[in-house]
């Protein structure tokens, strides 16, 4: 885990000391970086969103999942550059994002509409829901506890 | 944390440092003379908010006790019962999926098998010696050998099925 200094437009203060004399308004908030930036979720939610339409498959009945996976391929965009499949254990991430196989959409959805992160389902699926959107809120709710 | 336990009947052992330990190097062998203590954090069942399948929530949540083992082998030789490994990651949606599941298993097959859930990012080696690739993995250990194996996402009449498939078959 990487520790991360930021100063957000929101989030917790850690220190408070009363100073009338200072005019600056920055918040400084030390966060363990286990969240992927909003940035890289808008673009993996707007991918997710499109590639369904494209490739006729469906969401999770529960968006959670359909979350979850969204913000797990944020989070390699972040670290590594790529959206690989968070659904996976490997030796060697920067390896495998450089390859290629397994970065989304990977080459078992491309080629089979296999995709065992539940994110992208046929509508044959048990598991498929009607749809093909899903809203930043919905993510941010369903992520919340984790 | 990487490691917990979900059952019940487990005593505590541990002390209430919630210290966390760094994920092993690759080259730390399980069985060598160098220990570390896995601390095990508390089950917790998530919830989804708004956008979860609806189903009452009839079962009390289940609090994992702690408990500190030396290695992961130390676990599997130590339990009492077969031991049902989930093999997860923080952003694996079936993963995630999984996890009030096997809650609700874990409590209905309290007496038979105790679940254990393994975080593959923290402990990347104990993944690498299973040959664990997809995520969910499971694995039913018996005497602390792997005895059966599957991927992904399941129910819960599903999983307890597979559980009780595998257990009714003794040496």
């Amino acid at each position: 885990m990487t520790l991360q200094l930021q100063a957000p437009s929101f989030g917790a203060t850690i220190s408070s000391l009363p100073s009338p004399l200072t005019r600056s308004t920055r918040r400084f908030v030390i966060r363990a970086q286990v969240e992927p930036t909003e940035k890289s979720v808008e673009i993996m939610r707007k991918f997710s969103e499109q590639y369904a339409r494209k490739s006729g498959t469906y969401f999770c009945v529960d968006k959670g999942v359909t979350s979850v996976v969204i913000k797990g391929l944020a989070d390699h965009k972040d670290s590594l550059g790529a959206p690989l499949c968070p659904c996976r254990h490997y030796d060697d991430k920067p390896a495998e994002a450089g390859q290629g196989f397994w970065n989304c959409p990977c080459v078992p959805m491309r080629e089979r509409k296999e995709c065992h992160c539940m994110l992208f389902l046929t509508p044959e699926n048990d598991f498929a829901g009607q749809d093909q959107t899903i809203t930043l809120e919905e993510i941010r709710e369903s992520t919340a506890n984790i | 944390m990487a490691v917990s336990v979900a059952a019940s009947s487990i005593p505590s052992l541990c002390s209430d440092r919630t210290t966390r330990l760094a994920s092993s190097s690759s080259n730390l062998s399980s069985s060598s003379s160098l220990q570390f203590p896995l601390h095990l954090r508390r089950l917790r069942i998530p919830t989804y908010g708004v956008s979860a399948p609806s189903r009452p929530r009839i079962l009390p949540p289940v609090e994992a006790k702690k408990q500190t083992f030396s290695n992961f082998d130390d676990l599997l030789a130590n339990s009492d019962r077969p031991v049902l490994v989930d093999f997860y990651a923080t952003w694996c949606g079936p993963c995630q999926f999984m996890a009030p599941i096997l809650n609700e298993v874990s409590i209905t097959l309290n007496d038979k098998i105790q679940v254990v859930k393994i975080d593959t990012e923290k402990y990347p080696s104990i993944a690498d010696k299973y040959g664990i690739q997809a995520l969910p993995t499971f694995i039913i250990f018996k005497d602390g050998k792997p005895y059966d194996r599957f991927e992904g996402a399941l129910n819960a009449d599903q999983l307890i099925e597979r559980i009780e498939t595998a257990l009714k078959v003794k040496q």
